[in-house]
């Protein structure tokens, strides 16, 4: 496993090599079946990255052989894969890809002389860029835009300035290709020190034996020497410059070489010629560049429309969740509200029963004591007002308050016990069963008064003599049926007990009455 | 007889019928206050002049009013004279009735007697009074429950099982053996003819026939 990958590494890097400095004739030939082979074995396992990286160095190939037309389409297919590539993966590398796919776009809108695009990409390619070097590369591609544009001075600045950063770098490849064309340029403003330059430049391309660079000088020189109308010297170079390209596969160099050869023989036919298939294929790269280059665009446009929706989507799900957040807000809220409701009511009732207690029901006993003791006449009177003073308390006791928080069944069981009484028993069945945990303070505090009202009432109109609270729990929910063995009632509206209905709807429990005159009296509560 | 009683209530007048019964049974020295407050220090400095309370009588609820009280009930006040001097007899008068209230004063603050206001009022005072002159605890006929075992009125799973067989109009006997067969107990003779009993007293039943049919109207069974 180990070797085969570092074997496949290993012939990754040699063809690599030979794409970017091609040596025998056959190597770009070899290098495009390997990387072609290379891409289509990567599309198949969907490996985005590597399939870039095959396809990449299909376009260098074709560009360097002169196609760029076809080196073109394969920078488009690569910027599409590099597209679909999930977000999280090596996101540098994706980065440094892509500036090297729209820097090699650029060169091919330049060499279609497509410029306003040309620079468009460039300048997008400067926002990705945050390594050195292809920051150097990208301006030196604009220069060369300017240069095409004869917006010279802007031109000379980038090249100048890179020229300069290559020397402070000591890069001897750089250097190179810097002085070389920012000598050629000064050649095309006539200004001095341009032949010095041009010579300098090929001196170190032939140290470091480039081909490519070598012929890019020669090509200059020429072009140099023919402004300058030097017919000695243009003979000279391009002899020479025809040598190189022999021995290189790039067959623009070799047209070129043969190009600028047929343009020193001066011939107006010849001149003809070559102005003639100039534009002829001139016109045919335009034609072929620009359909490709709107096909990718409009798939993208139609992607970020895609991305909209997408982004609608997003945005319209968020509406919802924000909706919803506001919908449950509103409910806790208004539980909250209803709770501070009920709370509210609870104090005013303990409030008014304390003020019915102190100063009202001890104001009648107050009067009570002092008849108590006085003949017997009083005695009607003072049975008469201890009805009064009786019903007073109730009212009192029925609102005091009540403390919950403790054990709340003995709480429960003092309430029965205390209506125990020579006429009547009040029993429980199953009290103990019931986990009162389960309910909050209000809602015991609610029930504690419902079985309150019941029992008064009981008191009051049933001339019962057996009262039984039989308690029991449905899943989450406690039962309690209570029934009497009183005289019942025909439960007409209005009586005490539409109270414990209230009570019972505040907390969410519910209540209801059966009762027929002679048959006692039942309820059943549930909460 | 008492020979010197403090009297506690924000009303005189309740005081002046508590006044006529303590003179009624005979105490010499009665002497009347009408915050907590006031009978804390009272009590205090006769101690300090030996010559000490043998009663306090105190209602359970003062009204509050412009005077800012360190005591503002009864309960507080009785808590802190019984830490100081146990010895001290209370009686506690009030028409508090909640059997919690009850328990706790008699239970946890050790109140010699609590007298209900009421009607019957100054009778059950005088019968109070009465009592604890003969260290006996005293407690209103209304409020009594508040001493009772608690589980006293749950009807619990063996008495429904008892009156199940009663109701299929079964002996005591044959209920004791059908009881010894199932492993219910108790289930000697006896015992169910205890429980029967208990049944009888908490249903208000005379006889079987009657206890069933109450418990039938009660939807029991």
């Amino acid at each position: 496993m180990d070797a085969s990958y570092s074997q496949q590494t290993d012939s990754l890097i040699y063809y690599s090599k030979i794409v970017s400095n091609p040596v025998q004739k056959n190597d770009l030939a070899r290098a495009y079946r390997f990387f072609t082979h290379k891409k289509n074995k990567s599309s198949r396992d969907h490996i985005p990255t590597e399939e870039v990286y095959a396809n990449q160095h299909l376009a260098d190939i074709q560009y360097n052989l002169g196609y760029y037309r076809e080196s073109e389409r394969l920078n488009l297919e690569s910027l599409k894969l590099l597209d679909q590539i999930p977000p999280g993966a090596d996101e540098l590398w994706i980065n440094n890809t892509k500036i090297k796919i729209l820097n090699d776009l650029g060169k091919n809108h330049a060499n279609k002389k497509d410029f306003k695009e040309a620079l468009k990409i460039y300048d997008k390619a400067l926002k990705t860029a945050t390594r050195q070097s292809d920051i150097q590369a990208i301006l030196n591609n604009k220069a060369y835009i300017f240069e095409k544009q004869n917006l010279w001075q802007k031109a000379l600045d980038i090249y100048r300035t890179l020229y300069h950063n290559s020397i402070k770098q000591n890069d001897s490849s750089k250097t190179a290709r810097y002085l070389d064309n920012l000598s050629f340029l000064k050649s095309q403003m006539s200004l001095p020190d341009a032949e010095e330059g041009l010579l300098q430049a090929l001196q170190i391309h032939v140290k470091r034996n480039h081909k490519m660079g070598m012929a890019t000088s020669y090509m200059h020189l020429l072009k140099h020497y023919q402004k300058n109308a030097d017919t000695l010297k243009m003979t000279l170079y391009s002899d020479t410059l025809i040598e190189i390209s022999k021995k290189t596969a790039n067959i623009e160099i070799k047209e070129i070489a043969l190009k600028l050869k047929l343009e020193v023989s001066n011939s107006p036919f010849i001149k003809k010629y070559l102005n003639f298939t100039d534009s002829i294929n001139l016109a045919k790269d335009i034609r072929r560049n620009q359909f490709n280059y709107y096909v990718y665009q409009y798939e993208a446009k139609e992607k970020d429309l895609n991305k909209s929706k997408l982004q609608n989507e997003r945005l319209l799900y968020l509406i919802i969740a924000i909706g919803l957040i506001f919908v449950a807000l509103y409910f806790i809220l208004k539980y909250k509200h209803k709770k501070e409701k009920i709370q509210q009511v609870y104090h005013t009732e303990v409030r008014i029963s304390r003020k019915i207690h102190d100063e009202v029901a001890n104001d009648v006993y107050h009067v009570m004591t002092k008849l108590q003791d006085q003949s017997e006449e009083n005695k009607t009177l003072l049975d008469d007002l201890e009805n009064i003073y009786n019903r007073t308390r109730d009212i009192s006791k029925e609102n005091s308050s009540i403390d919950v928080s403790t054990n709340y069944q003995d709480l429960l069981i003092d309430l029965f016990l205390s209506y125990n009484s020579k006429d009547v028993n009040v029993m429980t069945k199953d009290l103990h069963r019931i986990d009162w945990n389960q309910l909050n303070d209000i809602k015991k505090s609610t029930m504690y008064r419902i079985f309150q009202e019941l029992l008064t009432n009981m008191k009051k109109h049933s001339k019962a003599t057996a009262v039984v609270f039989n308690f029991g729990q449905e899943h989450k929910k406690i039962i309690i049926n209570y029934k009497d063995n009183g005289i019942g009632s025909d439960l007409k509206k209005g009586n005490g007990l539409q109270n414990t209905v209230n009570r019972m709807e505040s907390i969410n429990g519910t209540i209801t009455f059966e009762s027929e005159v002679q048959k006692g009296f039942k309820v059943l509560i549930t909460i | 007889m008492f020979q010197k009683v403090l009297i506690s209530d924000d009303f005189g007048s309740i005081n002046q019928g508590v006044v006529k019964v303590l003179e009624q049974a005979g105490v010499a020295s009665i002497k009347q206050v009408q915050y907590c407050d006031d009978a804390y220090l009272q009590i205090k400095s006769a101690l300090k002049d030996q010559e000490p309370y043998d009663l306090f009588i105190t209602d359970l609820n003062f009204k509050r009013d412009h005077r800012d009280q360190k005591y503002a009930s009864g309960e507080a006040v009785i808590k802190q004279l019984k830490m100081e001097y146990p010895e001290l007899m209370i009686i506690a008068y009030s028409v508090e009735d909640r059997l919690q209230k009850v328990r706790y004063l008699i239970s946890d603050l050790k109140v010699n007697a609590y007298a209900c206001k009421g009607r019957n009022g100054l009778v059950d005072l005088s019968k109070a009074i009465d009592a604890v002159h003969r260290k006996q605890l005293y407690i209103s006929t209304q409020v009594e429950q508040a001493l009772y075992p608690r589980n006293n009125m749950e009807i619990d799973d063996y008495d429904m099982e008892l009156l199940k067989q009663l109701a299929l109009g079964k002996s005591k006997e044959s209920i004791s053996e059908q009881f010894k067969k199932d492993a219910i107990s108790p289930c000697s003779l006896s015992s169910i003819e205890k429980k029967q009993r208990n049944l009888f007293i908490k249903f208000r039943a005379t006889n079987a026939a009657h206890l069933i049919g109450i418990v039938k109207d009660l939807g029991l069974i």
